[in-house]
């Protein structure tokens, strides 16, 4: 059996029956133990708040209770799709997050690549350390950066003139047309490296053997990357891109709010902006958490069903 | 086995759902209405008033209050002791000890959650009308109406038909306004251009209406094309991503409030349905096409707009004044200390439309109840007390003590033999007036304990007594003051007359265009869309190509926003007006 489909069966795992499980409990209870601190932790952080649900049903002002409260039924839902921005705020929504999950997920792929092809272990380290940097830079620091960079008196404005290719300065953040390509810029410089991580110990975790009888077959570094690099960490980039799937309507917040203008609104505008705006800022929590609950139910669908293709295309799945 | 999880999964799908219908199904009094008998306090306040006007109680009055967004660590450290001295002050003369409690999360939000879980403090203040109506709907709030015909005569007296607008439509007071009262700020919204470059033009009169200002701006920006560095100047910009300033300085020209212009019927008009409408959006675009306008105006904030004053790459400022100061005189005189030339320095302008006298525009503005509300709740064991003290406050020597501290030789005023209410030179002294200011609020305890208390601004409106106020205070508030000469009527400080000496617009009062929105409302979500899409469009209107591009853009807005709905909002906004007038005069 060779690394690939070692792999795959370990992904492709039999189905846990119940009796397993209580097996599992009685001979493993020590790491059970260890875990029970994260499980408690999961159900009162991620699971109790589901209960609080129910307020996209009804017409709920903070104090009432459920008893106090009018059934609304689907109304936040309908508002929801009936509002004159809807297609436009879904479209950007798509737009934005295919951008990410395409270009923005494949560039930490690449670059954990050509790091893994780096011979020289310091400047190798010390370029891996300076790319996770703009993780930790916050997205005001981030915001301020792109002004400076493409404001009228930006660097970049100012470098082109100078080399002739603009008469006369272009106010880049304020072109509609131009905002996708700006955000999805922004987002890869800010996550690429700490993307980058996971591919990085993925490569690690390649059998150095497979490069040598790579070699001894006659792979250049171009053959070993496609033939052995790639297919030892697909189980990792296809599983990552399963869950990306699960966020597509998740599509970014602060940057949008923070690098996003009126002028830009029309392709800046995604669903968590117009949630929070709209719901959060105007003290409608009723509809914030109607959209926020589709948002949820139709990004599990979206993960269930990229785990079914990814099961009969690939022979891999999540669970 | 496969079959009894299924089973164990349905049973803990069916426990969490029930779980979740039952959530928040604990105790509540929602809708329970309070209020009725008056409580009579159990501190005993007997006797006669003491020096300061107030009934000192046998036992200590304490008083819980939330009241918003702040640092609690920064107030408790004191680094400057006026909290102790002002809590020893109030203990020592009044037997008051109060617990002001801040949060440093948003406001809303806290109290959101307050009511959800029912732990809320007996006042709450500084929140916003909104807040202060949900907590009145759900029965948490105490109706004051008979408190306050009791023992709450300074606060009817001062506000007089004001307090009406508080009322609900029964009749009954469930909240009370914070920092209320008459504003009778010296500037407004601004036509603002640098003073110094003004001068270079030799105009003998200063401009006074929309066009001047555009011709005015355009001599300056060509005289001073670039700012010292070599970078590009402008006439002006924007702070609020949106060109906001560039829409409702212009609309104040020509008396609008809130985007409307109410009409002589009482109805009320978008300005995206009117004349001058069209008039302002050709007037900025024309700003835009000659190159007066900053083309990042969409992606500056405060800090950006006055970086750019301060830099010299602004010449002028459209909108709020104070943006002037800050970015202007007040930088450049700690930049360039004794070498700051005093008429280096943006005026503040008022200027008017066609056809609209300067005394009927709305560029300078006073909501006589504000827009931030105190309640005191169902937790409140001694409301008696609480408004009684609400009123002390609201006495004019209350407000004195509440905003500059407790009057000691100390302080920088105290109470003479004769009773005058003496300041200190040093505060007619505007040079130092924000180290004054700040002493006073750091090592004096003033505006520490505002619970829902008058502004205190001095411009006196027929109900307050003023006359234990050091004559020499003679205008504006007393946070707020700015000598004048009594001879000439000018500001006593050159460069405070610079700036304000051709700010000539009326105060126009505002409160009865007070207007609120239910966030679950129709109407609400209809006001919402159209002003983003208002903000959007306005945006295409400033930056089109041409004048006939502008009006394009105008008039395809016009027909939008219409479709959207605009109609019910005016709509909306004359009955409120109505309505607020009606309270206003107690019907």
């Amino acid at each position: 059996m060779n690394k690939s489909e070692q792999s795959k069966t370990l992904i492709t795992k039999k189905k846990k029956t119940f009796k397993d499980l209580l097996k599992s409990f009685r001979v493993q209870k020590e790491l059970w133990i260890i875990c029970l601190i994260a499980l408690v932790w999961v159900v009162v952080f991620c699971y109790i708040p589901m209960l609080g649900n129910w307020i996209a049903f009804f017409s709920y002002t903070p104090g009432k209770t459920m008893a106090d409260s009018t059934f609304v039924g689907l109304k936040y839902f309908k508002r929801f799709f009936s509002l004159p921005d809807v297609w436009r705020i879904l479209r950007n929504t798509l737009a934005i997050s295919t951008l990410n999950l395409t270009i923005g997920f494949a560039v930490p792929i690449a670059f954990a690549l050509l790091l893994n092809e780096l011979r020289n272990g310091f400047f190798k380290r010390f370029i891996q350390t300076i790319s996770y940097m703009p993780h930790f830079v916050s997205w005001v620091v981030v915001a301020s950066l792109m002004f400076t960079l493409l404001g009228s008196d930006g660097i970049i404005n100012e470098g082109l003139i100078k080399i002739g290719l603009l008469k006369e300065a272009v106010p880049f953040l304020n072109k509609a047309g131009l905002f996708w390509g700006i955000l999805t810029s922004a987002n890869i410089w800010k996550g690429m490296g700490w993307s980058a991580i996971i591919y990085i110990s993925a490569i690690a975790g390649v059998d150095g053997e497979l490069y040598d009888a790579g070699s001894v077959d006659g792979l250049g570094r171009f053959g070993k990357v496609w033939h052995i690099t790639l297919p030892g960490i697909a189980n990792t980039i296809i599983l990552l891109f399963i869950l990306g799937i699960g966020n597509i309507l998740s599509a970014g917040f602060e940057q949008q709010l923070l690098l996003g203008n009126t002028m830009t609104q029309e392709t800046y505008e995604v669903i968590d902006t117009y949630v929070y705006r709209y719901g959060v800022q105007m003290g409608n929590y009723s509809f914030a958490t109607a959209v926020g609950l589709m948002k949820s139910v139709f990004g599990f669908g979206l993960v269930l069903l990229a785990n079914k293709l990814s099961k009969k295309f690939t022979d891999m799945q999540l669970f | 086995m496969k079959k009894a999880t299924s089973k164990i999964l349905a049973l803990m799908l069916a426990t969490v759902l029930a779980a979740g219908c039952l959530a928040g199904c604990g105790k509540g009094s929602g809708g329970k209405k309070t209020g009725g008998e008056l409580i009579a306090s159990k501190l005993g306040f007997e006797g006669e008033p003491n020096e300061f006007g107030w009934v000192k109680p046998k036992e200590t009055l304490t008083i819980d209050v939330y009241a918003g967004y702040g640092d609690m660590d920064e107030v408790l450290r004191d680094e400057k002791g006026g909290k102790a001295t002002y809590d020893k002050w109030l203990l020592d003369n009044m037997n008051v000890k109060i617990n002001y409690q801040y949060y440093s999360v948003d406001m809303d939000e806290k109290l959101n959650l307050m009511l959800a879980s029912g732990d809320y403090p007996e006042v709450i203040t500084w929140m916003s009308d909104d807040m202060a109506n949900k907590f009145i709907a759900q029965g948490k709030a105490l109706d004051l109406t008979d408190y306050i015909d009791k023992f709450g005569g300074n606060i009817t007296r001062r506000m007089g038909n004001y307090y009406n607008m508080l009322r609900n439509s029964d009749g009954r007071v469930y909240k009370l306004a914070q920092y209320w009262g008459e504003n009778p700020n010296v500037a407004g919204l601004d036509f603002g251009a640098r003073y110094d470059y003004w001068l270079e033009l030799g105009d003998s009169k200063i401009y006074e209406t929309l066009d001047e200002y555009y011709d005015v701006m355009k001599r300056i920006l060509k005289n001073h094309p670039t700012n010292d560095a070599g970078q590009k100047t402008y006439a002006f910009t924007s702070a609020d991503k949106a060109g906001k300033n560039f829409l409702n300085a212009p609309l104040g020209a020509y008396g609008f409030v809130n985007g409307y212009k109410k009409n002589a019927d009482g109805s009320f008009t978008h300005w995206l349905n009117t004349e001058e409408g069209l008039k302002v959006a050709k007037f900025i675009n024309k700003c835009w096409r000659e190159g007066l306008i900053d083309p990042d105006f969409l992606s500056n904030g405060y800090e950006e707009y006055t970086t750019m004053m301060t830099n010299g790459q602004l010449l002028g400022n459209l909108g709020t004044w104070w943006y002037a100061w800050t970015g202007g005189h007040q930088a450049w005189a700690v930049s360039e200390g004794d070498k700051y030339d005093i008429k280096k320095r943006f005026m503040n302008v008022s200027v008017h439309g066609d056809g609209v006298p300067m005394n009927q525009t709305s560029l300078l503005t006073s909501n006589y109840i504000g827009t931030t509300r105190c309640i005191i709740t169902d937790k409140c064991k001694d409301p008696e007390a609480v408004i009684r003290w609400i009123n002390w406050e609201n006495s004019e020597l209350g407000n004195y003590i509440v905003g500059w501290g407790a009057p000691s030789e100390n302080n920088v005023w105290h109470i003479a033999d004769d009773g005058t209410w003496v300041v200190n030179d040093e505060i007619l002294d505007v040079d130092i007036k924000e180290t004054t200011y700040h002493a006073i609020k750091e090592a004096n305890g003033g505006e520490l304990y505002a619970i829902a208390t008058n502004l205190n601004w001095l411009k006196t409106d027929g109900r307050s007594d003023f006359s234990h106020l050091d004559p020499r205070i003679d205008r504006v508030s007393f946070y707020d003051y700015w000598p004048v000469d009594p001879k000439t009527g000018a500001f006593s400080n050159e460069g405070v007359n610079i700036c304000w000496q051709y700010y000539t617009a009326p105060a126009l009062d505002t409160t009865l265009y007070t207007t609120t929105f239910n966030p679950d409302d129709e109407i609400t979500i209809t006001k919402q869309t159209i002003e983003d899409k208002i903000w959007q469009e306005w945006a295409k209107m400033i930056s089109a190509d041409s004048e006939a591009a502008c009006e394009a853009a105008f008039n395809s807005a016009k027909s939008e926003m219409n479709a959207l709905g605009l109609a019910d909002l005016e709509k909306y906004y004359s009955e409120s007006y109505k309505s607020n007038l009606a309270s206003y005069e107690g019907k």
